[in-house]
């Protein structure tokens, strides 16, 4: 797995929770010892080892604790470059949304080697829409779920996020997020520039 | 034939100029518009500067050149700072049925400057211009050389303290057996300026082991260090090279005389009782001194091995003293032990 992916989970644990928490789950586990790089590749069952000792850790549910990581990763000021990547995704909350199919490749292009979630898009009526993702890990649809909130926020619109249950898909796993937007325009955005400062 | 309302097309084409067949401007694009403001029936040559190639602009000097890649500055370009350039985009020219062209521009490959001095968003591109991705992707560039650059420092820091641990002696912080041969090797090769080599061992330390335990003997071992170090200038070198045994180089030494008066002097302070919770630590130490002048060719294994032989004759005859090697080279006599004070 994308050493990107673990030092998320990592920084996050940290940043929420202090570092004696994560150490904690570390040793639960009996991982190798260091931190994650985000530039390097480890076993995606560690992974899976970690994140289940998060929760028994923290004491709260897998889901619930990547929604948070997905909310996260688009407000912690530090990871203001996350938030900005996701608003060259489009103008508006709605353009948002119609991109999220392309995010898997964008991501590739940024960073080659990293595999995240596929989204695919349905509109049954013009406000509604269905995200469905497909990932080799449970919870793409929770991780989403928390992103989307702190994005709407962003792009100041009102709109209701509601994640869906997760069911085994071929060699992975799939699931829904209902996302209804209600005000696009609903208040000011955050700033967002085309060229950062350098 | 196709027919477009033009208003269409500038909303279509952001960047677009027509031009009719007499050479007036007719409609801009809304982001040019923005860089450059123009006014309906400017002439090309009051908007456009062809810089690569050039030429001069008017429809003659445009016709020959329709479909080809061309480099134009905008002549009314607004905020442009004092000491900047114009900015430069590229621009291909499409003949119309009615005489005119379509001049369609675009940024180059490197759009920030320009994006930054006319405050332009993704509003100001057209919707599936790719220019977003393209701004995207070099901030998502800069993001992970960052994260390298990061990783490069982390890496550097560790390769580092692997090195200095693999040289150092951790009880004494002293210098340690690799390093010192390491050391020897580089003077050996440079052979600029001749220096002192001498070889301590400690005497009656293993009783101390034996008796008081081996935190007593790492509590003299640390004592031990702090008197040599305070025996050796900054450029010297002293190093931990076993058990209880020490080597010392003096760089710019040449003079054997000032070897035996600083060994006669460590002697003695190591001969000064050690305290070690409420008990008297005794020992002393037996030194072989050698000179990198006394060979023709220096040869380090050899070096230390006469340096050792000193040292062995001087714990042979009681110990606590120093011997100074005479290799036969230059005919000295064979070893001559000298009984400190």
């Amino acid at each position: 797995m994308h050493g990107l992916i673990c030092k998320t989970l990592e920084e996050f644990v940290i940043d929420q929770h202090g570092p004696q928490v994560w150490a904690g789950i570390r040793r639960d586990v009996d991982a190798p010892p260091g931190r994650f790089e985000a530039l390097r590749s480890y076993d995606a069952d560690l992974m899976v080892q970690l994140v289940e000792a998060a929760s028994a850790s923290l004491d709260r549910p897998i889901l619930t604790i990547f929604e948070d990581i997905g909310h996260w990763i688009c407000t912690h000021p530090p990871l203001e470059q996350v938030r900005r990547l996701i608003r060259f995704s489009g103008r508006t909350f709605v353009d948002l949304l119609y991109s999220l199919d392309e995010l898997h490749d964008r991501a590739r292009m940024a960073l080659p080697g990293i595999d995240l979630p596929r989204f695919e898009i349905v509109e049954p009526d013009p406000s509604v829409f269905r995200v469905t993702s497909h990932w080799a890990f449970p919870g793409a649809g929770a991780v989403l779920t928390g992103c989307l909130r702190a994005m709407a926020d962003d792009y100041g619109a009102l709109a209701l996020i509601e994640a869906g249950r997760f069911r085994a898909d071929g060699d992975g796993w799939t699931d829904e997020v209902k996302v209804q937007v209600i005000e696009q325009a609903f208040h000011a955005p955050r700033e967002f520039t085309l060229v950062g400062v350098a | 034939m196709i027919r477009i309302d033009p208003t269409v097309l500038v909303s279509a084409l952001p960047m677009v100029l027509v031009i009719q067949a007499d050479g007036r401007v007719s409609h801009a694009g809304a982001t040019l518009a923005r860089i450059a403001p123009f006014s309906e029936g400017d002439g090309i040559a009051d908007v456009l500067r062809f810089v690569q190639p050039q030429f001069e602009a008017d429809m003659m000097g445009l016709r020959d050149r329709m479909g080809r890649r061309l480099k134009v500055e905008l002549v009314q370009e607004t905020r442009i700072g004092a000491g900047e350039r114009p900015t430069r985009l590229r621009c291909m020219a499409i003949p119309l049925a009615d005489g005119g062209a379509l001049l369609n521009l675009s940024f180059s490959a490197e759009p920030g400057e320009a994006l930054r001095r006319h405050r332009l968003t993704a509003q100001d591109f057209s919707e599936i211009d790719p220019m977003v991705d393209l701004l995207f992707l070099k901030e998502a560039h800069n993001v992970v050389l960052k994260e390298f650059q990061r990783l490069s420092d982390r890496l550097e820091l560790a390769r580092k303290a692997a090195e200095e641990d693999a040289v150092t002696d951790k009880l004494t912080g002293l210098r340690n057996r690799r390093a010192m041969d390491g050391y020897l090797a580089r003077l050996a090769e440079t052979q600029e300026q001749p220096f002192g080599f001498m070889h301590l061992d400690l005497d009656f330390f293993k009783s101390i082991n034996d008796t008081l335990g081996h935190a007593a003997g790492d509590h003299v071992l640390e004592e031990v260090a702090r008197i040599l170090r305070t025996e050796v200038r900054r450029n010297d070198m002293v190093a931990r090279t076993g058990g209880d045994e020490f080597m010392l180089v003096f760089t710019d030494c040449s003079d054997v005389e000032i070897m035996r008066s600083i060994a006669s002097r460590i002697i003695a302070r190591l001969e000064k009782p050690i305290d070690w919770q409420g008990h008297t630590c005794r020992i002393s130490g037996s030194i072989g001194i050698t000179m990198s002048n006394f060979y023709d060719n220096l040869d380090t294994t050899r070096l230390v091995s006469d340096a050792d032989r000193a040292l062995y004759h001087s714990k042979r005859h009681g110990r606590a003293c120093l011997s100074v090697a005479a290799p036969n080279v230059s005919g000295r006599r064979a070893e001559d032990a000298v009984r400190s004070a």
